[in-house]
């Protein structure tokens, strides 16, 4: 044991001269995944991290949300493309509102984080969908976050039954679809894996069912049915003639979806099927709908379990649930997340990574997603017959081995730089990790050098190529970043 | 009165607003003031700045947000002195400098000091709010930055005041309890007008419970400091002296707060016959009435949407509307509002953006506007370096400095940027003098310079 230890202690000697000061963009945190557990999703409001946390900005914010959220095990994201009536990219179309805190030198018109968002995701191996809310002009109430286009269109402002304009644009009308469907075009343009429509949000005031009674509707709508004066706000007939208009821009953007290869899915509230806004059993006969998103209640519970059974029979399909809420110890939330896996739930969506990230219940996908321990190999033999440099940093404890001698261990959060003595023959690198309790990530990350005798160098860095008995290697993080910050440079740690 | 302004300015520039008819930036212009309180006696009021640190500490901050939040949650905190290290405790530096082999970077990330101009966003931010900004550093450290930033004002590390906050973060609810009172303040603002105005309004909040008077009538009060409201004062006021008062109680758990946070903002548009406009803010301007009732003056804690605690909602905003490129353009000063005699080639191809005017060395481009116009904001696009500036006005032929962003400051700030926006108190002027002045050893182009005015009724 002394002999390793010293052994141990010769290896663990800082490289000096040439040593790497950065963490290589191809380095990247890996940590296996449970094949028997459903994918974990969950949904990003930069907003809401840039007010509420560490005003999160620009690139190092971005990427900093989704380094953080991967290595918790969440396999895809939901990047928020608007709050109320403010859009959170750099949009170009006519007539959107961007949104501009001043004080908080968030100009959200010269940053595109929704493509940040998509080509930061990718790299990590993230399916990125952009979360669309294009009911809301405004959030909460009425004068927080509202659009401009409010403003400036009154001609199109929607009615209720006892007549009162609402001060809120209809999609009864086809120049307001068509500004909707510009900014859905926009979003797919930035190369998200697909685009999610959110019915949950439905503005403020909310749109209700006794929302569009506009007289040029009425007429309309007496033309087709027959039905004159002002039908009842839950009139079917009436109800899916309205939620129509809705249809028509969900048509659109699906088809938009379609012709560049993403998928199309929709949100909607367990509340109703049918509303004057939505009419999911209609758009899932017509077969546009890649998946159907169900709000739920929390916590999840027999009513949650019955609510997904009727609606999977009443509409063929699976609908995967979204808890709304986030109440409940760490050991509750883990024991929600394998309760809906015990009901076959496929995909678990998390409401949001502000909650996940606040109370620091990264440790509930991380449990739920992550391996406890786990031992990965490198997916090529590799040359270190003249030695070579390795850089190691995990939030497992780890022994490193190349075949079967051990190059180095360390406890998490630690960065350590080995020197590869010459080895004699080819072999693999492998990593044994084993996470501590409650861990918030997963992830080990290495990158260096192999050196061979006649001095070729090959470049040797952890990817999702490695491999594991435990389940399927992924990137659980770019290293460099938090929560794998881990500066390399001469002074060692932070 | 002969009303000339002058700014004088060094520059980089680069930029162009891009000009699509109808898009909109919610919350510009921003709007004006800044929160204002009472220190207590014994006060710390200095912070060390470590953004090297904060950023490791608070992963995710970066750009304007990281400066606004960082200073705000120390302002709230009754702190208005900062000193900002250059570099940071390993010695990397922490801003664009000559020696880039020495700039902390954390390349995947995309955090890389060499990318964004923090000594401009501090500096911007001391123009603002009149805080003040001195950066530290070895004596190598300071000379390596006064070559880029000649005018800022700089010390020496062991200038930090000992006890001071930092240098990470500052906990603002815990030093606010040490540095600002917590009790009922009467805050006034005392002011001449020459005549009784035709239109005058008031937009005030503040942190628990404020009611508000003018010339001794009772105007409104209100306990949610996230809304602000809007009243009608301009019958209340007269010619000659008025005095707006302000009684302010911290009070907990009132409508639409948690708790409730120390704190005044208000700013106010009066317009007297003949269309003139006048503005004020709340600013260092406004007294605090003491025991004795002596007045004493405030101390700035904030400024709006500096983080969460002054995260203002929507009605609480400048009067004037959000713009869209079209009413953009309609604010921005055009070369037929100029005096066609006296203004240059080289001064209209500035304001009409076709210029491509090569600076080496200074330069001082003349404005003469053809009568009056009420500005709030000098936008100048281009590209280059180094900037520094300072707004003057000229009163009887002497150069004296006007209000916001500059009043009281002893020298001017330096700034090295792409895009700079000098937003201030809106001031009338009748000639303006652009003084462009590149970092030494530099030449740089400028595009554009944009004149932002009020629309007045």
């Amino acid at each position: 044991m002394k002999r390793l230890l010293i052994f141990l202690g010769m290896l663990s000697v800082l490289v000096g001269h040439g040593e790497e000061t950065q963490w290589r963009s191809d380095a990247f945190a890996i940590w296996p995944v449970k094949t028997d557990f459903p994918l974990q999703t969950s949904v990003v409001s930069w907003s809401d991290w840039l007010v509420f946390m560490n005003a999160h900005s620009r690139e190092p914010g971005v990427r900093a949300i989704i380094n953080e959220m991967t290595g918790s095990g969440i396999r895809q994201l939901w990047w928020r493309t608007f709050g109320g009536g403010h859009c959170l990219y750099s949009s170009q179309v006519d007539g959107v509102t961007t949104g501009n805190y001043a004080g908080q030198g968030a100009d959200f018109s010269k940053f595109n984080s929704l493509k940040e968002a998509v080509n930061f995701g990718h790299k990590l191996g993230l399916t990125v969908y952009a979360w669309y809310t294009p009911m809301e002009e405004a959030h909460g109430w009425a004068d927080n976050v509202r659009s401009r286009y409010t403003d400036m269109h009154p001609e199109m402002s929607d009615i209720d039954q006892a007549g009162k304009v609402l001060n809120v644009p209809s999609l009864f009308y086809e120049t307001y679809r068509k500004y909707k469907l510009d900014l859905a075009i926009e979003m797919l343009e930035c190369g998200p894996d697909g685009i999610v429509i959110d019915f949950e949000r439905l503005g403020a005031p909310p749109r209700r069912n006794n929302w569009g009674y506009i007289p040029a509707l009425l007429e309309e709508y007496e033309k087709v049915h027959g039905k004159g004066g002002k039908p009842q706000p839950n009139d079917p007939d009436f109800m899916r003639f309205r939620a129509n208009f809705v249809g028509m821009l969900m048509r659109d953007i699906a088809a938009e979806a379609k012709k560049r290869g993403k998928r199309f899915m929709i949100m909607f509230p367990h509340t109703a099927l049918l509303t004057a806004h939505t009419d999911i059993e209609t758009w899932n006969k017509e077969g546009f709908v890649d998946d159907f998103y169900m709000t739920c209640g929390w916590p999840f519970d027999s009513v949650t379990q019955e609510l997904l059974e009727r609606y999977r029979q009443k509409l063929g399909r699976r609908i995967l649930p979204i808890q709304y809420g986030f109440f409940g110890t760490v050991p509750e939330l883990i024991a929600q997340g394998q309760k809906l896996a015990s009901w076959g739930v496929e995909d678990i969506t998390w409401f949001e990574t502000t909650y996940l990230h606040g109370r620091d219940k990264y440790a509930i996908p991380t449990t739920l997603a992550c391996t406890p321990q786990c031992e990965m190999v490198s997916p090529t033999e590799l040359d270190f017959s003249g030695g070579g440099e390795l850089s190691v940093y995990s939030s497992a404890e780890w022994v490193l081995r190349y075949g079967d001698a051990v190059l180095g261990q360390g406890k998490p959060g630690q960065v350590v730089k080995l020197k590869v003595p010459a080895q004699a023959a080819k072999g693999r690198l492998s990593i044994a990790a084993k996470l501590p309790p409650n861990a918030l990530a997963a992830g080990v990350g290495l990158q260096g050098v192999a050196i061979s005798q006649s001095g070729e160098r090959t470049n040797v860095a952890t990817d999702g190529t490695w491999t594991s008995g435990e389940g399927a290697v992924k990137t659980t993080g770019l290293m460099g970043i938090p929560p794998f910050l881990a500066p390399l440079d001469e002074k060692g740690d932070l | 009165m002969k009303t000339s302004l002058s700014v004088i300015t060094a520059l980089v520039l680069f930029a162009g607003i891009s000009s699509h008819a109808a898009r909109y930036r919610a919350h510009d212009p921003a709007w004006r003031g800044v929160w204002i309180w009472q220190r207590t006696e014994g006060a710390m009021t200095a912070a060390t700045v470590d953004m090297g640190l904060y950023i490791v500490k608070h992963p995710g901050a970066w750009g304007e947000s990281l400066i606004n939040r960082m200073a705000g949650n120390a302002m709230a905190a009754g702190v208005d002195q900062f000193y900002v290290r250059l570099a940071d405790q390993k010695g990397h530096l922490l801003y664009p400098a000559a020696d880039d082999a020495r700039v902390l970077r954390f390349n995947n990330w995309g955090v890389d000091f060499a990318t964004y101009d923090y000594p401009l966003a501090w500096m911007k931010l001391a123009n603002r709010t009149g805080v003040s900004v001195t950066f530290t550093g070895s004596q190598k450290d300071i000379d390596d930055f006064k070559v880029r930033y000649p005018l800022a004002k700089t010390a020496l590390l062991d200038a930090e005041p000992a006890g001071a906050f930092g240098p990470d973060a500052v906990n603002s609810e815990e030093a606010e309890k040490k540095n600002l009172v917590n009790h009922a303040l009467t805050i006034v603002r005392d002011f001449e007008l020459k005549a009784a105005p035709t239109k005058a309004s008031l937009c005030v909040t503040a942190g628990g419970y404020y009611e508000l008077y003018v010339n001794d009538n009772q105007v409104g009060m209100d306990a949610d400091w996230m809304r602000g409201e809007t009243y009608d004062v301009a019958p209340l006021l007269k010619a000659g002296s008025n005095r707006i008062t302000f009684i302010v109680t911290p009070e907990k758990g009132m409508a639409g707060t948690e708790k409730a946070h120390p704190g005044l903002l208000f700013n106010m548009n009066i317009q007297v016959p003949g269309g003139r406009m006048e503005f004020m803010d709340s600013d260092l301007a406004c007294r605090i009435v003491g025991k004795d009732g002596q007045l004493v003056k405030p101390c700035i804690t904030g400024f709006e949407g500096a983080g969460p605690r002054f995260r203002l909602k929507e009605p609480f905003r400048n009067n004037r509307s959000v713009l869209d490129e079209g009413k953009f353009k309609e604010l921005t000063v055009a070369v037929a509002e100029c005096d066609g005699a006296a203004l240059t080639e080289e001064a209209k191809a500035l304001l009409e953006g076709k210029a491509s005017l090569t600076v080496d060395g200074k330069k001082t481009v003349v404005i003469p506007l053809a009568k009056p116009i009420c500005l709030y904001e000098v936008r100048i696009q281009g590209a280059a370096a180094g900037v520094a500036c300072r707004l003057v006005e000229l009163r009887d032929g002497q150069e004296s400095l006007v209000a916001a962003p500059f009043a009281g400051r002893e020298e001017p700030p330096v700034a090295v940027t792409n895009e700079l926006n000098l937003p201030f108190t809106p001031v009338k002027v009748k000639e303006l003098r652009v003084e462009l002045a590149p970092m030494p050893g530099r030449k740089e182009t400028v595009k554009q310079i944009q004149l932002m005015k009020v629309k007045e009724d």
